[in-house]
């Protein structure tokens, strides 16, 4: 290897280096927009009447500012209690009336504890 | 960016920068304090009093507004609304109701100590008023710590201590090299002479590279435990774009801080290299200006993946 070869290798190498540290040094703590990890019903699914909506979320959620509404297909709001989060925080529940066949929405809104909102819906079948 | 994205970034900036600046100006005290020779006490102990006290009290006034408009940037994120009365109304609720309200009622007191500490405790006992600040300080940043996304795994988490550990490091280098390149280095190079400086510049060297030691080390924890799901975001998104100008800013401030260690101070105190000293801290704490406003931008901004 000839020693332009070897100066140009190393000056890459060192390059790559100084980029991660300084990389490592900036690095910031992610910032949270909490997510649902898991929906009971799951998104566009197909079940019996359920009791309830659950949804977990990435993180722990602001009781205050998040909440589940459940709509029908004309856009009438079905939960006829509000939603609550439990004694895990990353867990939110709506208690359901009987529901009849039909097709539904579930929307959410998740004020994770470090202030960041986010929100989302989806949908899922009474059979 | 809509407008109060916008000043929400200011209010961010303004809050960690004064933050680094009480830092800054507590070290600096000490390190001017420690520089010894009859000729230079004199211009180190007005530097170390009044200047710095002036530093410290109109950074901690900025930070006291900042804390005081915290509540309604809070309400507005939580609750979406940027419109003023509307999220001005959901303030008590804030307070009252959410993990952000108690750490803001703590903050408060906190702020209290420290103004105390600064405004006349440390002129009557100048050690019970520096373990006051000392502890505040601390005090601040670990409530800092806990309003943080690191905190999600529960209070003195790893994440957290982790994320504590990082805010103290930034400060300290921050503060210290802003307050030395701007405020102390010029006036003690044309009023105390180059060992004085080189006795400042020691200190303030070895300083700021444990900073870098412990920002290193948090640093690689929180890349192990978040970066893996951003990757992606690096490149393609304005948040990596603006991490990669923080990437490059902060390349540029190591890399004139190593030429003033390695250049300057780890040579014999001359003049000429006083100068060239005092020049390259300069530019050093521009650039960690330039560091400090990036940061506020980014803190604020989603990966978007």
């Amino acid at each position: 290897m000839s020693l332009n070869l070897i100066v140009k290798f190393r000056a890459q190498r060192l390059t790559y280096a100084l980029l991660a540290s300084a990389l490592v040094l900036v690095v910031p703590a992610a910032f949270a927009h909490t997510s649902p990890v898991s929906m009971t019903p799951a998104a566009d699914s197909t079940v019996s009447a359920p009791q309830s909506v659950t949804i977990r979320f990435t993180g722990a959620l602001e009781p205050k500012f998040s909440k589940i509404t459940v709509t029908d297909a004309s856009g009438h709001v079905v939960n006829k209690e509000a939603s609550v989060v439990g004694a895990d925080t990353k867990v939110m529940t709506v208690p359901l009336p009987a529901l009849p066949a039909g097709v539904y929405t579930v929307h959410w809104v998740g004020v994770s504890t470090d202030t960041h909102r986010s929100q989302g819906e989806y949908k899922f079948t009474v059979k | 960016m809509d407008f109060v994205s916008a000043l929400n970034i200011l209010v961010a900036v303004s809050s960690d920068s004064s933050y680094a600046l009480i830092v800054g100006a507590l070290l600096a005290g000490y390190w001017l304090h420690a520089v010894t020779g009859p000729p230079v006490k004199q211009v180190t102990a007005s530097l170390a009093g009044p200047v710095m006290r002036r530093v410290g009290m109109m950074s901690l006034t900025v930070l006291i507004v900042c804390h005081l408009v915290r509540p309604w940037f809070v309400a507005s994120s939580m609750s979406g609304s940027t419109e003023f009365r509307a999220a001005l109304a959901l303030v008590p609720t804030i307070l009252s109701s959410t993990r952000q309200g108690g750490l803001w009622y703590t903050n408060s007191v906190t702020l209290v100590v420290l103004f105390a500490a600064q405004s006349f405790i440390k002129a009557r006992a100048p050690s019970i008023g520096r373990w006051l600040e000392m502890t505040t300080l601390c005090l601040l940043a670990a409530t800092k710590a806990a309003s943080t996304h690191a905190s999600e795994e529960g209070d003195l988490s790893p994440a957290e201590i982790s994320e504590f550990f990082h805010l103290l490091a930034t400060s300290v280098w921050a503060g210290a090299i802003i307050v030395s390149g701007l405020v102390v280095v010029p006036r003690l190079t044309v009023l105390a002479g180059a060992p004085a400086l080189w006795s400042y510049g020691g200190r303030l060297s070895k300083t700021v590279t444990l900073a870098l030691g412990v920002l290193t080390l948090s640093g690689m924890y929180t890349a192990w435990r978040d970066m893996h799901s951003h990757i992606s975001a690096l490149w393609i998104s304005p948040w990596g774009k603006i991490l990669l100008t923080k990437v490059a800013l902060v390349g540029v401030a190591v890399l004139l801080g190593g030429s003033a260690r390695f250049r300057c101070l780890r040579r014999p105190a001359t003049s000429d290299r006083a100068t060239a000293l005092s020049r390259l801290l300069r530019s050093e704490a521009t650039v960690m200006v330039a560091i400090l406003c990036v940061s506020g931008v980014l803190a604020n901004t989603s990966p978007g993946i």
